[in-house]
């Protein structure tokens, strides 16, 4: 039994440090990492390993902002930059960062994102090429070997669930082959490679995957076991990372078939996988209820016309414009480039807006142009929230 | 009908003196949420009057109630009536007298309240000093600049 002495004053309780634990423990990454600054004792509270495991314990992840990753261009050659923009800023200021992965020791491009754990990789041409996971919140990284042959198109995604002791991860390395059977025509497949944080080591996987579409927005999500790509035929290409089994997800096709699909992208809210897609009807959000009966459901929908309406300022004509772009798919008008629980990331003509569709509230969070691109075509991008999860287990 | 089943089976009443003298008679199954008092209980049975020293009566009122009306609409409702004082009283009072239940509602409960607040205000609330030098405090607030200032890095 805890007997706690305590100053019988009656105007200033004086916390003690057991009480001041529990309630840090249930505060957000973000708000802890400014509250390491109001003393040294909050500091170490807040660095130290069994509160980090009390405090991810009692939270939720918060969507905390977007990492915009210019895409190579046709030449092959990675592009460095890379943008951070804010869920929330004060006072509605148009926010960007840059240098966030500046603590890597090289310029990097960044490739998944994870419960706030990021997997980049050296920019190419490079003459030692490296992975690194790293946590942007504690600037703690750890660097891996990326084995030859280092193709810029392909894609790793990051595979981590919360086990502390040690913190674990998988890397999947996903490459599109082409297989030629004697016939003129080859046929395509998903390789799949795995990295296991405790064996470090890379495995290739016996499961192939044949599917004659190419991923697009290039990064895997991971939800509940399952990693997730979108192609380009309109399915999602789906790995067990457990079981080392893929198959491909059909998007949910509209009712009206003629109906084109401008733009989409998947992403994670409530723990499932969600598809979102711009088409002349609007901006639909669907949700996949059961990944092996391929059920989606459609969560939300909004008239194009209705966004002209309610943002008279943001969009001008947006029906028409998005109906002319849909010819040129490589930049549609409206572009959804990430959704992460009920937040999305749109860009629409040069300017990024982020749709919160639980309050059907959209805000324009900045200029396409202040995230100094360099390329025109639509970046990869990634949603990220701060945590405190240490890699130094890993 | 099931308060009269709880009535027979621990019809004893307990007296529990709060730090300014103030008397409360309370049934012993309500006083036993309180694990302080439960251990005391069983250190002395024949035991009537439990003193409690470090809680006032005004306080442990509220806790006594607390844990006669405790399910989750009492709880979500129940912090709004307390300013940050009475709060951190209670919630001293909760972890002194050992009652789980009442100490996570109420660390949830500031918590919330202190997330979106400046660190100048947070050491205000837990009178807290900083003993950062300046140059510890700055190089921490530019580390994190990135994660939470509203402010345009370049």
């Amino acid at each position: 039994m805890k007997m706690i002495k305590v100053d019988n004053n009656e105007n200033e309780g004086c916390l003690n440090t057991d009480v001041i634990f529990d309630i840090l423990s249930r505060v957000l990454a973000k708000p802890l990492l400014s509250m390491k600054c109001i003393s040294r004792e909050w500091h170490n509270i807040i660095s130290n390993r069994s509160f980090i495991k009390a405090q991810l314990q009692n939270t939720k992840l918060d969507l905390n902002g977007f990492i915009v990753q210019d895409r190579y261009m046709i030449s092959k050659r990675d592009i460095k930059t890379v943008s951070y923009i804010p869920v929330e800023s004060k006072n509605g200021a148009k926010v960007v960062h840059q240098m966030v992965f500046g603590f890597l020791p090289e310029d990097v491009v960044v490739l998944a994102s994870c419960k706030g754990i990021v997997c980049c990789r050296s920019c190419l041409p490079s003459p030692n090429p490296t992975i690194y996971v790293c946590n942007p919140s504690n600037r703690e990284w750890i660097q891996l070997k990326w084995s030859p042959p280092c193709d810029i198109t392909e894609s790793i995604a990051l595979a981590f669930d919360f086990d502390f002791e040690p913190s674990k991860f998988k890397l999947v390395r996903v490459k599109c082959i082409e297989l030629n059977n004697n016939e003129d025509e080859g046929d395509f497949f998903f390789t799949f490679e795995l990295y296991c944080s405790e064996t470090k080591a890379w495995r290739k996987s016996t499961e192939i995957c044949n599917c004659k579409d190419d991923m697009i927005k290039n990064r895997g999500i991971y939800i509940g076991g399952f990693l997730h790509w979108l192609t380009e035929g309109d399915q999602i290409l789906t790995f067990d990372v457990e079981k080392e089994m893929s198959l491909l997800i059909p998007v949910p096709v509209p009712p009206a078939n003629e109906l084109r699909i401008v733009a989409a992208c998947i992403g994670e809210y409530e723990g499932r996988l969600h598809y979102v897609q711009v088409s002349e009807q609007g901006l639909h959000v669907w949700c996949l209820e059961d990944l092996f009966e391929f059920k989606w459901i459609l969560k939300d929908c909004k008239l194009l016309e209705n966004f002209e309406v309610e943002y008279p300022r943001f969009f001008f004509n947006l029906k028409n414009r998005v109906l002319e772009s849909s010819e040129d798919t490589t930049n549609p008008w409206m572009n959804p480039l990430c959704f992460k629980d009920g937040k999305l990331l749109i860009k629409v003509s040069a300017e990024l807006y982020i749709y919160d569709m639980k309050k059907d509230k959209m805000v324009h969070a900045c200029s396409f142009l202040q995230l100094k691109p360099q390329s025109m075509s639509h970046p990869t991008v990634f949603p990220f929230s701060l945590t405190l999860v240490s890699l130094k287990d890993a | 009908m099931a308060e009269e089943k709880s009535q027979a089976s621990s019809s004893k009443m307990l007296t529990l003196k709060a730090s300014d003298g103030v008397l409360f008679e309370v049934e012993l199954n309500i006083a036993k949420e309180m694990k302080t008092v439960q251990a005391y209980i069983d250190d002395c049975e024949d035991i009537e009057t439990i003193p409690i020293p470090n809680v006032l009566g005004k306080h442990l009122a509220i806790v006594i109630e607390y844990i006669k009306k405790t399910n989750e609409e009492y709880d979500a409702e129940f912090e709004k009536q307390w300013n940050m004082d009475d709060l951190q009283l209670l919630l001293l009072a909760a972890n002194y007298l050992n009652i789980s239940g009442l100490q996570e509602c109420l660390c949830k409960a500031i918590a919330k309240r202190i997330e979106n607040k400046s660190p100048e205000y947070v050491r205000k609330v837990f009178n807290i000093e900083n003993d950062h030098s300046p140059e510890e405090e700055a190089k921490l607030r530019k580390e994190y600049k990135w994660a939470f200032e509203g402010v345009d890095k370049d």
